[in-house]
């Protein structure tokens, strides 16, 4: 066999391979990984409305229907993507001011909800060693995410209005 | 070789050729071939070893035009082609081959996910074979197992039309419940991983007077309802 036709026979014997690999749990990119990990667990298609980086891997926050979500896709193989953890999310509650839920997974958490009430401007969230992390810019639905790295859990969830007066509280 | 006036064209030959990886089987083609010839001029013609040497060389011409020309047909280009892909196969052949049999295994020596129920303990077990979709994920019912002592097992088993094996496995195959109004909490469950899934749910105090079971599954938009005709009653049959 020339060497032509060798090329031409890997070719061939690497795209059967690669269709295979690629259905099953590797993928070329985070978003290919992030759809197919909600329809294997039978959860959205949602709408993506935050990427976020972490070592290693990607948040991806997400609003589908009544629920909202923040599916964490890892790295594989350098340059592959692959299902992560906490895939479907909680539905959300127009009662409250706020919903939100929070995870954590190897030293690295992360704290997502949505926002009800139209009066909160700003979240803010306090770790157990004193840190606070707050924020003021909202992504689209009126949704936010916190991330950290590191042993300290939440300590509470506050919402402020444009006043500075608390309109959610939530201790852990 | 130990001739050195071959060994200087053999030499010469291959510093025109740019793929290295070709250079051994190259190297090896001319030798065979300058030797074939000297054996020629050697017993064929009479001719000593260091005249049949030069008459071979000689024959084979100028080893820059040779040089050129094999690059030519060695080509560096396709050369390295073949070997990355060749690389890329390997390694794709290692993954699918390690991923598909953990599967393969997993389907093959999954058995019975039932075989722990002893028959003298059946009321009885009824083959159901009632199928459901959601997503990619095909759900067969297999059988349902009602025991003396009010376990109901559903026997089931799962397999993703896409993903053969790899996806999330079925966390939950629905509501549990009867025709008279009764709602099951699934009491225990067990899986087999791989292609096929295999796996029995069982539910607690399950009323033997129920004349249907129901599973209702209905989460994130998806919905699917099964409906099984029971024996009623507690005889074996």
């Amino acid at each position: 066999m020339s060497r032509k036709k060798k090329v031409v026979r890997n070719i061939i014997i690497l795209i059967v391979l690669s269709i295979l690999t690629f259905t099953r749990g590797i993928y070329l990119t985070p978003i290919a990984a992030h759809e197919a990990s909600e329809r294997s667990i039978h959860y959205g298609p949602s709408k993506v409305v935050h990427i976020e980086d972490f070592d290693g891997g990607k948040y991806i926050l997400c609003k589908y229907d009544k629920w909202i979500s923040c599916n964490t896709i890892n790295r594989t193989m350098y340059f592959f993507w692959t299902f992560g953890n906490q895939v479907t999310g909680i539905e959300v509650d127009k009662e409250k001011p706020l919903n939100f839920t929070w995870s954590h997974s190897n030293d690295r958490y992360k704290i997502y909800g949505i926002i009800n009430d139209n009066n909160i401007n700003r979240v803010e969230l306090h770790l157990e060693d004193g840190t606070t992390l707050s924020q003021t810019k909202f992504y689209d639905d009126n949704m936010f995410l916190f991330t950290w790295e590191g042993e300290s859990g939440i300590g509470d969830v506050k919402a402020y209005d444009s006043q500075g007066n608390i309109l959610f509280e939530d201790y852990r | 070789m130990n001739l050195l006036k071959s060994d200087k064209f053999i030499k010469e030959v291959l510093s025109y050729i740019k793929f290295p990886f070709d250079r051994e089987d190259i190297k090896k083609e001319l030798e065979a071939h300058i030797l074939d010839k000297m054996e020629y001029y050697i017993d064929d013609r009479g001719i000593d070893k260091i005249t049949a040497e030069e008459l071979t060389l000689r024959d084979m011409g100028d080893p820059k035009e040779i040089g050129i020309a094999l690059n030519k047909e060695h080509n560096f280009i396709l050369g390295w082609i073949y070997k990355i892909t060749n690389a890329i196969v390997t390694i794709f052949l290692i993954i699918t081959v390690f991923t598909a049999g953990i599967s393969l295994i997993s389907t093959i020596f999954s058995g019975n996910p039932a075989k722990h129920i002893s028959k003298e303990d059946i009321v009885y077990d009824i083959k159901v074979n009632e199928k459901v979709k959601i997503d990619d994920r095909v759900i067969k019912f297999k059988n349902v197992i009602y025991e003396k002592n009010g376990d109901m097992n559903i026997v089931y088993e799962y397999y993703d039309t896409k993903l053969l094996g790899m996806g999330w496995s079925l966390g939950h195959i629905g509501t549990i419940k009867d025709n008279l109004g009764n709602e099951y909490f699934e009491g225990s469950g067990s899986s087999s991983g791989g292609i096929i899934t295999k796996g029995v749910e069982t539910m607690n105090d399950f009323s033997s007077e129920a004349d249907t079971l129901i599973i209702e599954y209905d989460m994130y938009n998806r919905y699917y309802k099964v409906e099984i005709p029971l024996k009623v009653g507690d005889s074996n049959e």
